[in-house]
């Protein structure tokens, strides 16, 4: 009786601090996070320091995402490891390491997605309660004592250790997909787009097993299930369409190569099949193509700059999208296996992006894919219409009544560095001439007639 | 690609009718070349020995490496910069060198302080920081035609002092080619 007493008395005090504390953390979390911060960073070889222009770059993305996420101080630090990591410490410190940011490579949002899942953590609280969990319901008077003043050495050091044990264990897996769907929102409230926390996982499916990766990262829960759950939620981003009051296009857009050498023209088919079927004619060569010959190719679209053409390929009655180069070579592969024919096939102004079409039952499905990634997303829409283009604006779309709506993409703000860095750099160690010297296979660098420096 | 063959083929150009100096006591003035940038906005001599580094040079960067130590100057552009005072320019990226996230061992020696390039309104600092090596830096700072301009010498802090005289030759060839 005595227990239950106690066990709910600390429960109180707890919440009740905890609410006090809002919307920053209390200071048990600070506590005991800025603990476990210097036995990590021991831990992973200490604190990376990054050319100046990319550690900016990296802040600028965190400061963009720590701004929509509650009102807490958080702190970033990268870690001096090539393994591929990134995790967070209640209080708000998040760390990821250089493994990590070699693996975003140059993609704002691929980072993004990895910094806003450990900011999600923290705002969530999974640390903090993972931590409770793991030390007993009991320790929960002490913690609930404390939270509102400061906690003791010896509460702190021995919440320290088991909070390290907790971060290099993982939180659950409910944990982990609510900290990707909130992962999701901050990403779209901050200017990014929520499909760069999808690619990232992608690349961590296809790393070599001998690839060094926070086993956190790798198996918490798996990565397959995670990209299964954040691709059904990322159409939710699209806004709903507008109507518009719009005039048929005058010319059909990506129908018209850009370099003017092909020319889509309907074919001419065996059977009885009702679908129209195409095929390109060069103009330069004066035939056909040969590589679409064998093809039941049911929609044709030349990207911006007609770098790419991608074709809607009918393969025993499954729909997939094919992209060639100008040789001919295919270069992508969309083997999404649809049961219904794909066509409407419009490129985003930038080339990145493919809007189609999958006529199944009475209403048309409108999809969005990624080149070179993997996010397919179906759009969920009211209405019964076809996409007529994709501009700048938005995929302007046409209903069956012949009225006209915008769909408008959801901006992706670049991130730009508010003040010019001038770089600071060194001499390679592979050249150093000096006067009077060859060097490099007989060079010389000095010159005729000089005495040298 | 471009730019880099665009630069080379100055460099190239301005070697074919460089000029000896009378002088033999340096071998700096021997053999030199005029270098025009290629956006046209300056020229300066770069002596003898100083060789251009076109793999680590880009469109909006030139970088030489001198023929002693660890002499090194480059030349950055930032084309529209926001600001038209070169003290504020140089105050903020000395400010951001010198934070939390910025050179290690950052250590300011002079300035910021205002100056001038061949007429022009400047500004100039000296700093050193601990790169590979300890490095000393003589960064100067301008502003012209809505295009930031940063000139940089740097040596391993040991022999600064010494290439510091070199550094102020090349600077004293400065000429602008645009309107001051």
């Amino acid at each position: 009786m005595r227990a239950l007493a106690l066990l709910a008395a600390g429960l109180l005090l707890f919440s009740a601090a905890a609410a006090a504390a809002e919307p920053g953390f209390t200071r048990f979390e600070r506590a005991v996070g800025a603990s476990a911060k210097e036995r990590l960073l021991a831990a992973y070889g200490g604190e990376a320091q990054l050319p100046l222009h990319d550690y900016l770059r990296v802040k600028a993305i965190f400061d963009r995402l720590t701004a929509v996420a509650n009102s807490g101080e958080y702190s970033l630090t990268i870690l001096d490891s090539y393994e591929i990591n990134a995790f967070s410490l209640p209080g708000g410190y998040i760390f990821v390491t250089k493994g990590l940011l070699r693996l975003a490579g140059g993609d704002d949002q691929r980072l993004a997605g990895a910094l806003a899942h450990e900011i999600a953590h923290v705002v969530n609280k999974h640390g903090i309660n993972a931590l409770l969990r793991r030390l007993g319901l009991g320790v929960l008077v002490e913690v609930g004592k404390h939270v509102l003043e400061v906690p003791t050495t010896q509460e702190v050091h021995v919440a320290t250790q088991a909070l390290i044990d907790v971060v290099q264990s993982g939180y659950n897996r409910d944990a982990e997909l609510e900290a990707d769907q909130t992962a999701q929102q901050y990403m779209a409230m901050a200017g990014f787009d929520p499909t760069g926390i999808i690619h990232l996982l992608s690349d961590l499916e296809e790393l070599p097993p001998s690839q060094e990766v926070g086993a956190v990262f790798k198996t918490h829960p798996d990565p397959g299930l995670r990209i299964e759950q954040l691709l059904a939620a990322v159409g939710d981003y699209w806004p709903a369409p507008q109507r518009i009051t719009e005039e048929e296009p005058a010319v059909d857009q990506n129908r018209t190569d850009p370099l003017n050498r092909f020319l889509i023209v309907n074919r001419v088919h065996d059977g009885d099949s009702p679908q129209r079927l195409y095929t390109l004619y060069d103009q330069q060569n004066q035939e056909y193509v040969d590589w679409l010959k064998d093809l039941a190719v049911n929609d044709i679209a030349f990207a911006p700059g007609g770098v790419l053409i991608a074709g809607a390929v009918l393969e025993r009655g499954k729909g997939n999208i094919w992209f060639w180069n100008r040789q001919g070579s295919v270069v992508e592969c969309w083997n999404m296996g649809h049961s219904g024919q794909i066509s409407g096939l419009y490129f985003d102004p930038n080339g990145t992006r493919l809007a189609y079409q999958v006529m199944g039952g009475d209403t048309p499905e409108i999809w969005i894919g990624y080149l070179g990634e993997i996010t397919r997303l179906r759009l969920s829409l009211e209405i019964n219409a076809r996409i007529v283009r994709w501009e700048e604006s938005g995929i302007v779309l046409r209903d069956s009544g012949g009225d006209y709506y915008r769909l408008a993409a959801p901006k992706y703000e670049p991130i730009k560095l508010s003040e010019p860095i001038p770089m600071v750099i060194e001499r390679k160690q592979r050249l150093a001439p000096q006067a009077g010297q060859d060097v490099l296979e007989g060079f010389s660098l000095t010159a005729p007639g000089s005495p040298g420096l | 690609m471009e730019l880099r063959r665009r630069i080379l083929l100055f460099l190239v150009l301005t070697l074919c009718v460089s000029v000896p100096a009378a002088s033999g006591e340096e071998a700096a003035e021997v053999v030199e070349a005029r270098f025009f940038d290629p956006y046209r906005l300056f020229q300066l001599t770069i002596p003898s020995g100083w060789i251009f580094q076109a793999g680590e040079s880009g469109a909006d960067l030139l970088v030489f490496y001198g023929p002693e130590h660890e002499q090194l100057l480059y030349i950055e552009y930032f084309p529209e910069i926001a600001f038209s005072d070169p003290m504020v320019f140089a105050d903020k990226v000395t400010g951001h060198y010198g934070a939390e996230y910025g050179l290690k061992g950052f250590q300011l020696l002079t300035g910021p302080f205002p100056a001038e390039l061949d007429g022009i309104t400047a500004a100039q600092v000296e700093y050193s920081y601990l790169g590979r090596k300890e490095r000393t830096e003589y960064r100067i700072f301008v502003i012209v035609d809505q295009m930031g301009l940063t000139i940089t010498f740097s040596d391993a802090r040991p022999h600064y002092a010494y290439s510091k005289r070199q550094f102020d030759a090349i600077l004293a060839s400065f000429g602008w080619e645009v309107g001051k």
